[in-house]
């Protein structure tokens, strides 16, 4: 019995001792702060690789994301030429270089990524990078847009293409705002480039590509404006299309242009600018979803007539029909500091306006035109007002210490899935 | 191992009460200091989440919308060393991301819809490209009054999980060193446990041998003393009865032989003396007595094996016990003229007493004690039957005597079968023993007080009979008129 409890002993001591060992040896760093463990997450060992082999074909130089809302990634893979084979496309920028601007193209192969060939960029500050097949021929066209990185210069716009072994410049403009789209409807792109001249007047070109690049039409607009904050593109009619170009002016006036293309003409649908005016930068674009281009205004509720035009306005959107002219389809009210928004019911149209009484910081009320009655009412809270009222009120908005409320007198019903119509739409 | 037996045993019930202990805290543990550094993770993505947004909100670009900086500002405003930060749309769509790819496809996962929904989103999970185990903390970003983007936080939890892999197995291995140590600790606590019982047990197994001579030594804690000592107190009383048999054996062949010599004596005198008439009445009624005296030997030890092997049958009546005791005095008043003793009856009662029981036996017992106390009574003294009525509706009678008592020692040895105080005085010595069986039989008790020298009081207590129905049949041992009407 002893002798087994000796023998168990010394096999426990030996069990001990490993133990304390350990704990003695890895005690000291096993306990740490977890924020310091934390790691970026990996990615697939292809980007990886790809990464890596960017990182040491730039050799220290910074990767440059484009300025440009739709797509700020810096690294695309596309497959360029149509041969099957991915490549990969990079910019980056070397300051202290004549060139700041380069790009690079990469190709993967065998399951390795590996450098093929460099280019160069201009100015200072890369605007756009798109990867659209422009010419036709199955093959992605790199599409950039350079600037020097000031407020008003020219921007230069660069169409590349790469055959496998280099890249060669198609074509090379000057711009203001480009646009890709089939506009002639000949089912092959065409790009559209808007040149503006400060206070003077615009250009619209639109060029298709047909072996080379060949002017289609241009227009000519007498816009003595500093900017057109919004273009966009599409159908203007359910057979025609064409663009729409918002253009600001004043302190926050702005007015629109229509223009359309017939049988590669560019015809301009709105001569006269008082038909689009607003008095805020209304965003016109497809509000409604149906297709169709609708160009946005600014209007003044009925019963507001004595009043600063700048005060409460309506937005109101309207299509082109080919007989009829501008044809309204919605109207919203937009809260002024863009707390929230409020699709009018269409049939509220002639019939309610907003009550000239109500304080677009305070309370808005909706009111029939003929009887004057209140058909629904919006009203801003503070937090303990709300907890009062919320067993009435619907929700609309809430604010760091105001809550904004709905209250509807009839069966119109708040409908939050209804789309916002931008204010400040994008082009997209 | 250990061998089989109670220290294994003892030992087996540490380990497993330790290891169970250990186990849950090993479990609770673990659990515990992964939500710690999940927590203080999550933690930290939220709270840089949360204020970077709230600066956003207030100090940031109003709107996405044609602002080509829009996008890169909000990455530079909301990036977080070692994570991977995402702007998604409200469906997903990663709108930009700190690393420099594209994106593949929409995020799809639960932190994303519940900050879509208002709220921060927490989600841990495998990335579904690399298979990295990783946490995502989503937040939804308002603008104008509206969730528009989805700001979330990407970071690994790789490292996160093998420092807390090591410490579980550290734990674990601090809970085996400790398990180990208490295991040793066990050992020594069953051994001191063990050891006497182990003692004890060889000891029992000599005396099962038949040795009842030896005895347990040394000084044992609770339990286990007491044991030693019951078995040392058990081999002392075998030894005891066993020289008590001995005795019986011894005197009741002493009192056989005595008899039969007087009959055998005087059958061969008879033989021999010509039959003188004078000399064979004489000698006749010796052999007579003697036969009555081998008789009442052997009825007495028949008795006392009926009652042994509980063959005594009762037979059940309501028996007076006053006039019982009555018939007692007269059955041994001859005796005690002799000796010159007064018997005398205390009546003590107001009322017939009645007790359930055989007449007969219940004569016997007080036969015998009376018998018994004229033996051990001087010449002229006197003794006195008591009955009295006690609570619960039992009756006391006590025999009391002034003779020569019994010691202390012997007091309590009396009701044992075979015991005589002095072998000298003839008897089996099972008069005493007999007379308690019979008072226990009627469900009564017997017990006994002395002074030696001074005298022996014998208290018998016997349930009182119920009272007697008023058309129940006349008892058998009664006279009518003294049955109990109460």
């Amino acid at each position: 019995m002893r002798n087994v409890v000796k023998r168990l002993f010394k096999g426990w001591l030996t069990i001990l001792a490993g133990s304390m060992l350990l704990i003695v040896l890895s005690g000291c760093n096993i306990i740490k702060d977890p924020k310091s463990l934390m790691e970026t997450p990996q990615l697939t060992s292809d980007k990886e690789s790809l990464i890596s082999v960017i990182n040491a074909e730039i050799k220290g130089a910074q990767k440059i994301r484009p300025r440009d809302v739709n797509d700020i990634s810096s690294i695309r893979t596309i497959d360029l030429n149509n041969d099957g084979i991915m490549e990969a496309i990079v910019f980056y920028e070397t300051p202290d270089e004549a060139v700041r601007i380069h790009g690079l193209i990469l190709e993967y192969v065998n399951g390795t990524w590996s450098a093929k060939t460099t280019f160069d960029g201009e100015g200072q500050v890369l605007e756009t990078f798109a990867l659209r097949d422009i010419t036709g021929d199955g093959r992605p066209n790199i599409i950039a847009g350079f600037s020097s990185g000031e407020e008003d210069a020219q921007k230069g716009l660069i169409v590349y293409t790469y055959d496998g072994e280099e890249i060669n410049k198609l074509l090379s403009l000057p711009y203001y705002d480009f646009l890709l789209d089939d506009l002639n409807q000949d089912d092959k792109l065409d790009l559209t480039v808007i040149t503006l001249k400060r206070d003077q007047n615009a250009v619209v070109t639109t060029y298709q590509y047909d072996e080379t690049f060949k002017e289609l039409d241009h227009i000519e607009l007498d816009d003595p404006i500093k900017e057109y904050y919004n273009a966009v593109s599409g159908n203007i009619t359910p057979d025609l299309k064409g663009i729409v170009l918002d253009a600001s002016f004043g302190s926050h006036y702005a007015y629109s242009h229509m223009l359309v293309m017939q049988e590669g003409k560019w015809v301009n649908l709105l001569p006269s600018q008082d038909s689009t005016f607003k008095n805020y930068p209304v965003f016109s674009g497809d509000v409604n979803n149906d297709g169709m281009l609708e160009v946005g205004r600014s209007e003044k509720p009925k019963g507001w007539e004595d009043k600063p035009y700048d005060d409460l306005p309506l937005f109101s959107y309207y299509q082109w029909d080919a007989d009829s002219g501008l044809k309204f389809v919605l109207q919203q009210y937009m809260d002024p500091e863009g707390r929230f928004y409020f699709s009018l019911p269409v049939e509220w149209r002639d019939t309610v306006t907003i009550d000239p009484k109500s304080d677009a910081n305070e309370h808005l009320w909706f009111t029939r035109l003929d009887n004057g009655a209140v058909v629904a009412e919006i009203r801003f809270f503070s937090l303990s007002e709300w907890e009062r009222n919320k067993e009435d009120w619907e929700l609309l908005s809430r604010e760091n210490n105001s809550v904004i409320g709905f209250l509807s007198h009839t069966d119109v019903k708040l409908n939050k899935g209804e789309k916002e119509i931008k204010r400040t739409g994008s082009t997209n | 191992m250990i061998k089989k037996g109670i220290g294994r045993q003892i030992v087996m019930h540490y380990f497993i009460v330790v290891f169970v202990t250990l186990f849950m805290v090993e479990i609770i543990f673990s659990l515990a200091i992964r939500v710690y550094y999940y927590d203080t993770v999550y933690n930290h993505m939220y709270t840089h989440s949360t204020w970077t947004s709230d600066y956003f909100q207030k100090f940031g670009r109003i709107s996405s919308d044609r602002d080509p900086g829009y996008f890169t500002e909000m990455l530079q405003t909301f990036e977080l060393d070692n994570t991977e930060l995402m702007i998604l749309s409200r469906n997903g769509d990663v709108l930009a991301s700190s690393n420099a790819l594209q994106a593949d496809k929409a995020v799809q996962t639960s932190d994303v819809s519940q900050a879509v929904s208002g709220s921060v989103g927490k989600w841990i999970g495998r990335q579904p490209s690399t298979g990295e185990m990783v946490m995502a903390v989503s937040m939804p970003l308002m603008e104008r009054g509206e969730n528009r983007f989805v700001v979330r936080f990407v970071t690994s939890l790789e490292r996160i999980n093998a420092n807390l892999m090591k410490m579980t197995l550290l734990s674990i291995g601090v809970c085996l060193a400790v398990l180990a140590l208490v295991t040793l600790f066990s050992i020594g606590l069953a051994n001191s446990i063990v050891k006497p019982i182990n003692n004890i047990r060889a000891v029992s197994a000599h005396m099962a041998k038949g040795r009842f001579d030896i005895r347990i030594r040394g000084k044992y804690p609770y339990e286990l003393g007491e044991l030693a000592e019951t078995l040392n107190y058990m081999a002392k009383e075998i030894v005891r009865s066993n020289q008590i048999k001995d005795d019986f054996i011894s005197s009741i062949s002493h009192e056989l032989r005595t008899p039969l010599t007087g009959i055998k004596g005087w059958s061969e005198t008879l033989t021999i003396g010509g039959f003188d008439p004078e000399e064979t009445r004489l000698g006749i009624g010796i052999i007579s007595k003697e036969t009555d005296r081998l008789i009442g030997l052997v009825e007495e030890m028949l008795d006392f094996s009926k009652l042994q092997q509980n063959e005594m049958k009762l037979v059940i009546t309501r028996v007076n016990l006053k006039e019982l005791l009555q018939e007692t005095m007269l059955n041994v008043w001859a005796k005690a003229e002799q000796k010159g003793i007064q018997i005398k009856l205390e009546d003590e009662t107001e009322q017939p007493v009645t007790v359930m029981g055989d007449g007969n036996r219940l004569k016997q017992v007080f036969l015998n004690l009376v018998d018994n106390a004229i033996k051990f009574s001087h010449e002229n003294s006197w003794i006195h039957l008591v009955v009295s009525l006690k609570g619960d509706n039992r009756v006391l009678v006590q025999v009391v005597d002034s003779g020569i008592g019994i010691s202390e020692e012997h007091l309590n040895k009396v009701k044992d079968r075979f015991f005589q105080v002095n072998h000298q005085g003839g008897g089996t010595g099972l008069g005493l023993a007999i007379t308690q069986q019979l008072v226990e039989l009627h469900h009564g008790d017997i017990d006994l007080q002395s002074e030696l020298g001074v005298g022996t009081t014998v208290l018998v207590e016997l349930p009182l009979a119920e009272p007697e129905e008023e058309t129940g049949e006349e008892p058998l041992a009664s006279t009518e008129g003294e049955s109990i009407h109460e």
